[in-house]
């Protein structure tokens, strides 16, 4: 059997455009080189005899083209547990790991108390569906080593034993966030592992694992989404102003003030903040512990120090801050 | 444990092929093939619509290779092209069933879409 090939005129490949080629086959995965790449350089070279027409600059750009497509193809079919997952695979994996922690760091501050019913009812389960999705995506992207595959479902919970062990005294919260943490990483992992699914599904997937990776996708876009909308509304629950007046001359203006310095998260801007209103509602004692204007006028112990770098130190001097305004309206109505 | 899966024997799990695999297979139903001989059958196939290059190729007869629908058979040379020994591929029995399976569609679909089909565009007067 021979080829119907349309052959026009022919000329013979440069050695100096197949050597190129050669070379741009290395953004094929190993495993697919070794078991085509002769052929491709075999074909490409019949292209250029059979179709160039003595001019390489007909097939360069089909083949550009072609190389850009099918090269990301590969790599992605690699990395959805083809043959040869190995040292690229380990990198895609990081990557992904980047990834999923981004969406953290997105999400980490939303309101779960505010957002309950959505917690329960959807982040929860479809978080624990991710960490079912890191353990498949981790099989498949680090190919066909077992211990490779091991280390690689640990390296998604590293988190988990690095947060707590970096975070001080209050390692108990930070326990909660590390398992949240590692199971959000898995639900980055499953979300690409279905983006993977789906796109190899145009070539070879059976039509219900398309559609389980089409739900899979669906709940990890709507978790991370609703995440990420949590996070905004915290922080703008966060960024209002304290109730009241804030025009220039008013307590509120102050307080305003006093609100944005705590905010910047540098104890000595609040402080210096504090210090300059010209009739200030916090005092500092030689302790360095805040206390109200009443109770520097009543002569009572203050409360915190306001040398402790956390945020419930912040929000006490906001909430001081808040009594003193009351305290400061009353005064002028009176 | 093996994640890799046992190729289908059902049809079904295959039909409708994407378009390059299907050019290819439709190809292959002509007989052996080499790799050049394969992208040249194709684009006559197609009368020049579906050309592809050596990565989709040979990514394509990956595929249908780990699908089962296609083999290798005993490499060779094609003396119309050159002196080089080529890999040729072939139909399994099972991508047969699925060549013809999908003739059968598009076929059936011809038909329906040409019942359907305004009478202008089958050169009547309408």
């Amino acid at each position: 059997m021979t080829a119907t090939a349309p052959a026009s005129t022919t000329s013979e490949p440069t050695p100096r455009s197949l050597r190129m080629y050669e070379r741009l086959l290395l953004l094929y995965p190993r495993s697919f080189r070794q078991e085509y790449s002769d052929d491709m350089v075999q074909v490409f070279g019949d292209l250029i005899t059979h179709r160039a027409d003595g001019r390489l600059g007909r097939v360069w750009p089909r083949v550009f083209g072609d190389l850009a497509t099918s090269a990301t193809r590969q790599r992605i079919a690699q990395l959805s547990g083809g043959a040869g997952g190995g040292r690229a695979g380990g990198w895609i994996l990081v990557a992904l790991i980047a990834l999923a922690g981004l969406t953290l760091v997105m999400g980490s501050s939303a309101d779960l108390l505010i957002l309950f019913p959505v917690t329960v009812l959807l982040f929860l389960p479809a978080l624990g569906l991710g960490l079912i999705w890191s353990a498949t995506i981790t099989w498949r992207t680090t190919g066909a080593r077992p211990v490779a595959r091991v280390l690689g479902g640990i390296a998604c919970f590293v988190p988990a034993v690095v947060v707590p062990l970096a975070s001080g005294d209050d390692w108990g919260w930070w326990i909660g966030v590390a398992i949240v943490l590692g199971l959000i990483i898995g639900l980055g992992c499953g979300a690409i592992w279905g983006l993977v699914t789906l796109f190899q599904s145009r070539t070879s997937e059976t039509p219900a694992r398309r559609s389980w990776a089409a739900v899979g996708l669906v709940v990890a876009a709507v978790v991370v989404l609703g995440s990420m909308a949590g996070a905004g509304f915290n922080s703008y629950l966060n960024s209002r102003p304290p109730p009241g007046d804030h025009s220039p001359g008013n307590a509120s203006a102050q307080s305003r003030a006093l609100w944005d310095a705590a905010h910047t998260g540098d104890l000595t801007v609040v402080i210096a903040s504090i210090e300059a209103c010209a009739d200030p509602f916090v005092h500092f004692d030689d302790g360095g512990r805040a206390r109200s204007n009443a109770e520097f006028k009543a002569g009572q112990e203050g409360g915190e120090p306001v040398d402790e770098p956390m945020l419930g130190t912040y929000l006490e001097i906001i909430d001081r801050l808040l009594v003193a305004e009351d305290e400061w309206s009353q005064r002028c109505n009176s | 444990m093996a994640l890799k899966r046992k190729p289908s024997e059902e049809v079904g799990d295959f039909v409708p092929l994407p378009p390059a695999p299907l050019h290819i297979v439709l190809a292959l139903n002509r007989g052996e093939r080499h790799g050049y001989g394969l992208m040249s059958d194709v684009e006559e196939l197609s009368d020049g619509v579906i050309t592809m290059g050596p990565g989709t190729l040979y990514g394509s007869i990956k595929k249908l290779r780990a699908q089962g629908l296609i083999e290798e058979t005993e490499g060779r040379i094609d003396p119309e092209l050159d002196d080089q020994r080529r890999r040729y591929y072939r139909l399994t029995a099972i991508g047969q069933k699925v060549c013809d399976a999908e003739i059968q569609r598009l076929a059936n679909l011809v038909e329906r879409s040409r019942s359907a089909a305004p009478a202008r565009l089958l050169g009547g007067t309408a």
